[in-house]
């Protein structure tokens, strides 16, 4: 036994040691994270379920294959203008519903050389696919036709504003021909941008590898490993030691982090302009909530800066119009019912809520969702509204909430990018979907909206259908939030106003000085 | 003895078949599914039918289950819904750093233990003895998540002497995958040696009393010889066994373990895919993990008839 437990003692002490020569800091160190180095290190909280972007609807696929891998045949500026990619230029018709794209030459990941034939097959397919996200800019298109090999012809059933600005984002993304017949599908994406889809280990990272044979200008990194992170105290832990060069979206504990980076000169923190509006919708099957009154008294119970404050960092303005993107012409300071315990007291007093009334709230448990919750309760009980809370992650909460013909819920609050069109009664999108609440005006402003080509007339009407949405009080605008991101402070052409379901690589390189 | 091994392999089969199905069922219970998660805010009901019909997931749930049974039997667990990868291929990729975190916490934990806990129950009267159990009570309380956390930051940010974050097979670069490990194994291996130290210390407390020692303290032996010679080796024994069923315990913590240090194992694997509904693979790796402990038990099961004449005896009386 004397010398089993010598035997234990050798074995502690080799250990010991064998721990303290690998914890040494090793001569050569790790390339990725040193100015020079050609590889990119990037991390995004969400993992993508599917490389079949015809079937999947979540940002996690766009996020490091949009513009990076897949190019679409415009791409969207700062200002909101389309810029060539695989098109060149377009012309519209004088009656809007004939667009003649022009296109450029290029040659896919796989050696082909990219025509008018992959755009044709692309449109249609992307029409076909299953989320709102390729379909909705597609829907008024009747036919698209190639013109020779560098020119397609896409015919519109009404003028259309979403299709004209879906050309410079993903629903105009090209694969090759044959692309979604082809053993390829799901499990590697094909595109002409500037870097190939590389090694792919699920739920951990991607790599993305330069294209030597890209059309335009090669981006500076050769490699950039795309990293699929949903910890973020360990995501900042890896910033810190230099494991990752970028830190892209940060939505929950990182958030509090933020602050210290932005003081910090070895990095440099930035604030992707929210395409999201984060709103509480109520459950029009609820007949409390049928009354007016209930629904404006909760809009006017809401106090938005400390749920800025709380739930997002700060980094957010209030905001009482649902308007996903909050740099569009139509967005606006309107709010018809701003904080006022007083008023909303008297609503419910009004509507026979004096003693109080109980709603169900079951919320996400991620992001911002439970701290939101929180502050919400809190305020609402002051003008005696009882939350009951019920924490869901978000499987269960898609299939109790959203997405079905009778969702169980009173009152529920969501971060959301779909644009106002995806609110119509014939879709699912709650409050309004499902059929569930047919409000004939906002149908009216779904139809007529779209049709507007006129971009000053289109933006007034697109701000009175908001404006609509926040007097009816169904959907009640919160905030709409920065998403923050940190960096390397070496690193130089990270474009902050990309949206959220961009990492954009292509211009990222270490600065020179 | 041939008889003890093909009782606890019949039994063994008999447990997988049955924990597949609970498995199975439980999975089907828990709301959502792969085709809400994929379309998210943007299905229609028209998709999600699609993405069902596409999936199989319309099917009932027994031609479900028998279609994925029938797959292990053949040994293809199929691919993963989404045709991402395909699932036995990734779980044995994810088995290698899994197995070095759950393996190298049990070693680093059972000598560990062995140690303190003789140390503890040699001096349990004095207040050394009773330092080291408080000790042993506040790695037990410690969560792992937190102790990751600490690990993290004054190992990796402030010292700079390890990496926060992962991973590199034994295979490519032994040291640096060592290096990787430290602190992983080191916060698995913490809340473990808290457990076995306690067991260990218990048990010798009670050795100490039996009859067998104080002959031994007549024939010489010192009280530390006595406890080291003869109260260890009665201890060591139960501790193995208790060692191997703690195997589950320690994948279940490999889950945290894997996800804060952005290991690429199939504690991760399981949680992502939890997470994503990706049903497929979750009972294909919760069975895995099932055999793998059911297996354990097995080999104790055969290791104690060798080992206790006591058991090969009884069995060989029925």
């Amino acid at each position: 036994m004397k010398k089993f437990l010598k035997l234990l003692s050798f074995i502690a002490m080799a250990l010991s040691v064998t721990l303290v020569s690998t914890a040494l800091p090793s001569a050569a160190a790790p390339a990725p994270g040193t100015v020079g180095s050609t590889t990119l290190r990037a991390s995004h909280p969400q993992k993508p379920t599917s490389w079949n972007y015809l079937q999947d609807g979540t940002s996690a696929l766009y996020v490091p294959t949009y513009l990076n891998i897949l190019e679409s045949l415009f791409e969207t500026t700062k200002t909101g203008k389309l810029k060539p990619l695989l098109a060149t230029s377009y012309t519209v018709s004088k009656n809007g519903l004939k667009y003649t794209i022009n296109l450029r030459k290029a040659k896919f990941h796989d050696g082909s050389e990219f025509n008018s034939a992959d755009v044709v097959y692309s449109l249609q397919k992307n029409k076909t696919g299953l989320s709102g996200v390729l379909n909705g800019p597609l829907d008024k298109v009747i036919s698209v036709k190639a013109s020779g090999p560098s020119k397609v012809i896409v015919k519109l059933s009404q003028p259309s504003n979403q299709f004209a600005g879906g050309l410079g984002k993903p629903s105009t993304m090209i694969s090759p021909e044959g692309y979604f017949e082809s053993a390829n599908v799901g499990k590697k994406l094909i595109g002409t941008g500037p870097f190939k889809f590389g090694a792919f280990r699920a739920d951990i990272d991607l790599t993305l590898d330069a294209y030597a044979g890209y059309w335009g200008k090669k981006p500076f990194f050769k490699k950039v490993i795309h990293e699929f992170r949903s910890d973020e105290n360990a995501t900042i832990s890896a910033l810190k030691t230099g494991q990752l060069d970028i830190v892209g979206m940060l939505l929950g504990a990182g958030v509090d982090q933020v602050k210290q980076f932005q003081t910090n000169k070895n990095y440099q923190t930035f604030f992707w302009p929210s395409t999201s509006a984060s709103y509480l919708f109520l459950n029009p099957n609820t007949k409390s909530l049928q009354d007016e009154r209930v629904r404006k008294a909760i809009a006017y119970a809401i106090d938005r800066q400390p749920i800025i404050t709380a739930a997002v960092g700060g980094y957010g303005k209030p905001s009482c119009v649902v308007v996903p993107t909050w740099t569009s012409p139509w967005n606006s300071d309107y709010c018809p019912y701003p904080y006022s315990i007083a008023k909303a007291k008297s609503l419910l007093k009004d509507a026979g809520f004096e003693n109080g009334l109980t709603l169900d709230f079951p919320y996400l448990t991620l992001a911002e969702f439970p701290v939101s919750f929180e502050i919400l309760s809190a305020q609402l009980a002051t003008v005696g509204i009882t939350v009951k809370g019920r924490g869901l992650d978000i499987g269960t909460w898609v299939k109790e909430v959203w997405s079905t013909p009778t969702p169980v819920y009173d009152i529920n609050h969501i971060t959301n990018n779909a644009a106002l069109s995806a609110y119509g009664c014939k879709l699912t999108t709650p409050p309004y979907g499902n059929n569930i609440l047919c409000d004939p005006v906002f149908e009216a402003f779904i139809d007529n909206n779209d049709k507007i080509v006129d971009p000053a007339k289109y933006a007034q009407a697109m701000k009175a259908m908001a404006n609509h949405i926040a007097d009816e009080s169904w959907m009640i605008e919160l905030f709409s939030k920065n998403e923050p991101g940190i960096a390397n402070a070496k690193l130089t052409g990270i474009a902050k106003y990309r949206t959220d379901y961009e990492m954009d690589y292509r211009k990222i390189k270490w600065k020179t000085k | 003895m041939i008889r003890i091994f093909f009782r606890s392999f019949i039994l063994m089969i008999a447990s997988a078949f049955a924990g597949s199905v609970v498995i199975f069922v439980l999975l089907r219970m828990v709301g959502g599914d792969i085709a809400t998660i994929m379309l998210g805010t943007k299905a229609t009901p028209e998709s999600l039918a699609i993405l069902r019909e596409a999936f199989g997931l319309n099917r009932s749930w027994v031609e479900q289950y028998l279609s994925w049974i029938g797959g292990v039997f053949r040994g293809d667990l199929g691919e993963a819904y989404t045709g991402q990868y395909v699932i036995g291929t990734e779980i044995a990729q994810r088995l290698e750093p899994t197995l070095i975190l759950t393996f190298g916490s049990l070693f680093i934990a059972i000598p560990s233990a062995l140690i303190i806990g003789v140390y503890s129950a040699m001096n349990f009267k004095r207040w050394r003895g009773a330092s080291v159990d408080a000790v042993a009570q506040v790695g037990l309380a410690i969560p792992q998540f937190f102790l990751a956390l600490v690990f993290v930051l004054v190992f990796a940010v402030h010292l700079g002497w390890l990496p926060a974050t992962g991973y590199v097979s034994v295979f490519i670069d032994p040291l640096v995958a060592l290096r990787s490990m430290v602190l992983p194994i080191a916060t698995l291996s913490l809340g473990i040696t808290a457990v076995f130290t306690r067991f260990v210390r218990t048990s010798m407390i009670e050795q100490m009393n039996e009859d067998y020692m104080r002959t031994a303290k007549a024939k010489g032996h010192t009280v530390r010889s006595a406890a080291i010679v003869h109260g260890l080796r009665n201890s060591a024994i139960p501790l193995t066994t208790t060692g191997v069923l703690q195997i589950g315990a320690l994948i279940a913590g490999s889950v945290v373990v894997e996800n804060v240090f952005g290991i690429p194992g199939i504690g991760r694997l399981l949680l992502t895919s939890v997470m994503t509904r990706e049903a497929i693979t979750v009972q294909s790796l919760a069975l895995v993990i099932l055999l793998i402990i059911l297996s354990m038990n097995l080999l104790m099961d055969v290791l104690y008839g060798l080992l206790d004449p006591r058991i090969r005896h009884k069995e060989g009386r029925k």
